[in-house]
């Protein structure tokens, strides 16, 4: 049930409705529950018992590790649920990845090996909740919040459809406080949560999926045929996509929970303006970011252990992170053009210290930065290596881009462009400068735009695939 | 616990809003949306757009379980256009006390569906086949095949809770309540080729919720668009310029004189796998009817020379079962005249219907009014 589909529509509205009509926080907390596990259905019934057994598994291993005091017990209970859930992930995920370069290995080791077809269907957002999920185990197991929570509390926070399939990654201590403290959204909140909603679609339905993925999808399914301009019109096409795609889908999730009173954090603060790749990964997918940096960069070591080390658990965690994308050589390569990119962001700060803070170098940097990640978006959206190439040397041959093309290109210098201008600030803060009027507009420009571009057949979200 | 006033603090309990009325705008920014809305439907009322229906394997598969459901009582139309726009549905369940359902499919062959009604043992009800001309190919995998897969995969996965189904449903409702939405178009298309445009095509044909169609002829341009009709069911390319339709007249008899006559390769292997498709199903009490529907002027003159009926027509019905009304052979059918030459305008499908009815029933094969 996509967030742009009309049964989301419906079930958001007798949902709302339902929850506005009900009185007592534990009714309306039973209500959110099912209806989280009512919303997950609608991809494949049977795998919301998944969702449930990896959540009751996960809150009753924290209330043992919580109780437990000897430190090798409380180890080896995290373990189990380390394990538990990473064997999840990784059946339903990487089986087939791995079944597949097994085969590969053997045959270049002049080995036959003939695997059984992994025709195994991947749980929709099993890697948010997976995610989100850990964040709790851990972060009893560190002792830095209680494992105290009802189940139904925890299971809300494991389901809360806003965020269930396609995050934000939110954390444990964050929703439980939220979830157990009764909640009563404004009119202000509602209000500005449903504009949340209506600019996500926008971002989702018009930018992203009328002018942008046509655009993208031509270019990436027949390089060849769009020399120069066009080409890049395309790769510059799909770096606005995937941006206004998930950053469409954040404020959706952002805007929903807003409207049952529950704050999800931001996941993404204009990151096409950034001055260098730390700074982008502080503005790009903020809670798989932090979450990385929390639960893997921080626990392999960090920045303590010298240079090497340092530049190690980079690499490692962005390859790591290009694989949780999928299980896919393409998606690693690309994790590691963003590990080489910190580290040699994190020499250049060490030659150079002045330079990135120069405001001078501002906007050089900001254009180096944003035609890297531009970059290193090709092998993330291309299927293979040879489209990869195909696609960054079309760049290089002379030629003009054609109308669809152009408008591309035109979308991204204007999203560009107003990023870099609003870079430091929040959309709070934009948002809060605009008259009553203009406010009406924004939600009419939205709610028309999206109106005017339904009808065809609906794109799911990128990162649903993820 | 910490209480965060920054949204990208991961750890947040609370988000700032900004300051002032949001619910208010959201509200005017509603109602100005249902003013756009309000107004794009009524700049296409008045250019004479209605709402649609657009056809899909979803759409068809509800069709399709009425024809399980509904058992002996089943009028079941298979085929293309022809059975989808000559005939009123509502005209033969009155004629014949029967429910009909809709299974053609535009553009289609009527084989799979012939096919899949076979194989499902609930369907004991009257099955008319608009028979197209040529040899059938039982193995011919066309568009019907995508709406029959959906079906059977429905079937398969049983009748639960299905997200699927329910946003069809709604896009359904959506696209017949909606005239932004016709003819599978989306508001900015409507609004761009047919409020926009200062010619916009009319829209001539209209798809019913039961998925028959209506063609309004009038609405048009003739006869350019007939002979359009007529090169396409041909498959005659590159007419030179003529001086007048006099011309484009003789020059397209000419060359659809020159046609030659379509393959009789495996008739009899292939109706033969036809004919047993029919017996599963008359073996079950239900009847399969082969009609071949009214054609007129250029069209039906091609359809003679490539498909001559007794080559093909004479040869197959007595395969199939015997049960094959040709239109002209019935008075009462032979004399519509199908406007672009190959289906009837919807000013003349209630009377045709009401005379197909009267003519099967005169040959035993319904009953009226039971």
């Amino acid at each position: 049930m996509l967030f742009n589909s009309l049964s989301f529509l419906v079930f958001f509205a007798t949902v709302f409705l339902c929850f506005g009509l009900l009185r007592g926080w534990g009714t309306r907390k039973w209500l959110l529950l099912a209806a989280s596990y009512a919303f997950y259905t609608a991809w494949n019934p049977p795998y919301v018992f998944i969702l449930i057994a990896s959540t009751c598994l996960d809150w009753w291993l924290a209330r043992l590790i919580w109780r437990e005091d000897r430190p090798s017990r409380r180890r080896l209970l995290l373990i189990v649920s380390l394990v538990a859930n990473l064997s999840l992930l990784a059946f339903f995920k990487y089986g087939d990845f791995v079944v597949v370069n097994t085969q590969v290995l053997m045959g270049a080791l002049g080995i036959a090996y003939h695997p059984p077809l992994w025709d195994v269907v991947l749980p929709v957002g099993i890697s948010f909740y997976t995610f989100a999920s850990l964040s709790y185990t851990i972060d009893v197991y560190r002792k830095e919040i209680a494992a105290d929570t009802p189940l139904r509390d925890y299971a809300l926070f494991v389901a809360f459809f806003p965020h269930l399939v396609a995050g934000p990654i939110v954390r444990a201590r964050a929703l439980l406080p939220q979830i157990a403290r009764p909640t009563d959204p404004t009119r202000e909140q509602i209000g500005w949560g449903l504009t949340l909603v209506a600019i996500g679609l926008f971002c989702k339905s018009v930018l992203a999926d009328t002018l942008l993925a046509p655009v993208a999808d031509l270019v990436y399914a027949t390089p060849g045929a769009h020399p120069g301009a066009g080409a890049l019109a395309g790769i510059f096409a799909f770096a606005g996509q995937i941006y206004f795609d998930f950053g469409g889908y954040s404020l959706c999730a952002i805007g929903l929970a807003m409207c049952f009173g529950f704050a999800f954090p931001d996941n993404f603060r204009f990151p096409y303006a950034a001055r260098g790749f730390s700074d982008f990964w502080r503005r790009w997918h903020i809670s798989l970011s932090t979450w990385l940096r929390d639960y893997l960069y921080i626990p392999l070591g960090g920045n303590r252990g010298g240079e090497w080390r340092t530049c190690r658990n980079l690499m490692l965690t962005m390859l790591l992170g290009g694989l949780w994308h999928g299980a896919s050589w393409m998606f690693v390569l690309w994790g590691g053009l963003h590990g080489s990119f910190l580290v040699a962001e994190r020499v250049m700060r060490r030659a150079r210290p002045g330079w990135f803070d120069d405001t001078g170098a501002a906007p050089l940097l900001t254009v180096l930065t944003f035609l890297l990640v531009c970059l290193a978006w090709v092998p993330f959206r291309a299927p293979d290596l040879a489209t990869c190439v195909a696609v960054l040397t079309s760049v290089f041959r002379p030629g003009w881009p054609s109308l669809d093309e152009a408008m591309a290109l035109l979308v991204m210098a204007a999203a560009v462009a107003w990023q870099w201008r609003v870079r430091d600030q929040s959309l709070e803060e934009a948002a809060a400068r605009w008259s009553e009027g203009a406010r009406g507009m924004v939600a009419a420009a939205c709610l028309v735009g999206v109106f005017m571009t339904s009808g065809g057949d609906s794109r799911a979200f990128i990162y649903f695939q993820f | 616990m910490r209480s965060s006033t920054s949204n990208s603090d991961i750890h947040l309990t609370r988000r700032t809003l900004p300051e002032g009325r949001w619910l208010v705008p959201f509200a005017t920014g509603v109602v100005l949306l249902l003013l756009v809305v309000g107004m794009l439907e009524g700049a296409l009322a008045a250019r004479g757009f209605r709402a649609t229906v657009v056809d899909s394997p979803a759409l068809w598969a509800r069709e399709r379980l009425h024809a399980s459901e509904a058992g002996r009582h089943a009028l079941i139309l298979v085929g293309a256009s022809r059975a989808q726009l000559d005939v009123d549905l509502g005209a033969l369940a009155e004629a014949t006390g029967k429910q009909p359902v809709q299974l053609a499919i535009d553009g289609s062959s009527y084989v799979s569906v012939l096919a899949d009604l076979a194989a499902d043992d609930r369907v004991s009800g009257t099955v008319i086949v608009d028979y197209q001309g040529g040899v059938p190919d039982p193995d011919f995998q066309d568009a019907s095949m995508r709406y029959v897969e959906y079906w059977r995969h429905r079937e398969r996965t049983g009748t639960t809770y299905d997200f699927q189904r329910m946003e069809n449903a709604l896009a359904a409702w959506r696209q017949g309540t909606l005239r932004s939405y016709a003819d599978g178009a989306g508001p900015f298309a409507a609004l761009v080729s047919r409020v926009l445009a200062p010619r916009a095509t009319p829209q001539y044909l209209v798809t019913l919720p039961t998925r028959s169609r209506d063609a309004d002829y009038s609405r048009v341009s003739m006869p350019a668009f007939y002979y359009q009709r007529v090169m396409r069911n041909a498959g005659i390319e590159g007419l030179p310029a003529l001086p007048d339709y006099a011309a484009v007249d003789k020059a397209l008899a000419d060359r659809i004189s020159g046609l030659p006559q379509a393959s009789t390769a495996n008739l009899v292997e292939n109706v033969g796998r036809l004919g047993r498709m029919v017996h599963r199903i008359e073996a079950r009490g239900g009847k399969v009817i082969f009609v071949m529907f009214p054609r007129s002027g250029l069209v039906r003159a091609a359809d003679d020379v490539i498909y001559p009926r007794a080559v093909f027509w004479d040869r197959i019905v007595p395969l199939v079962g015997g049960k094959g009304l040709y239109y002209a052979d019935e008075p009462s059918l032979r004399d519509f005249t199908c406007p672009d030459g190959s289906h009837l305008d919807v000013r003349d499908k209630r009377r045709f219907t009401l005379a197909l009815a009267k003519a099967l029933e005169a040959r035993g094969w319904i009953s009226a009014g039971t």
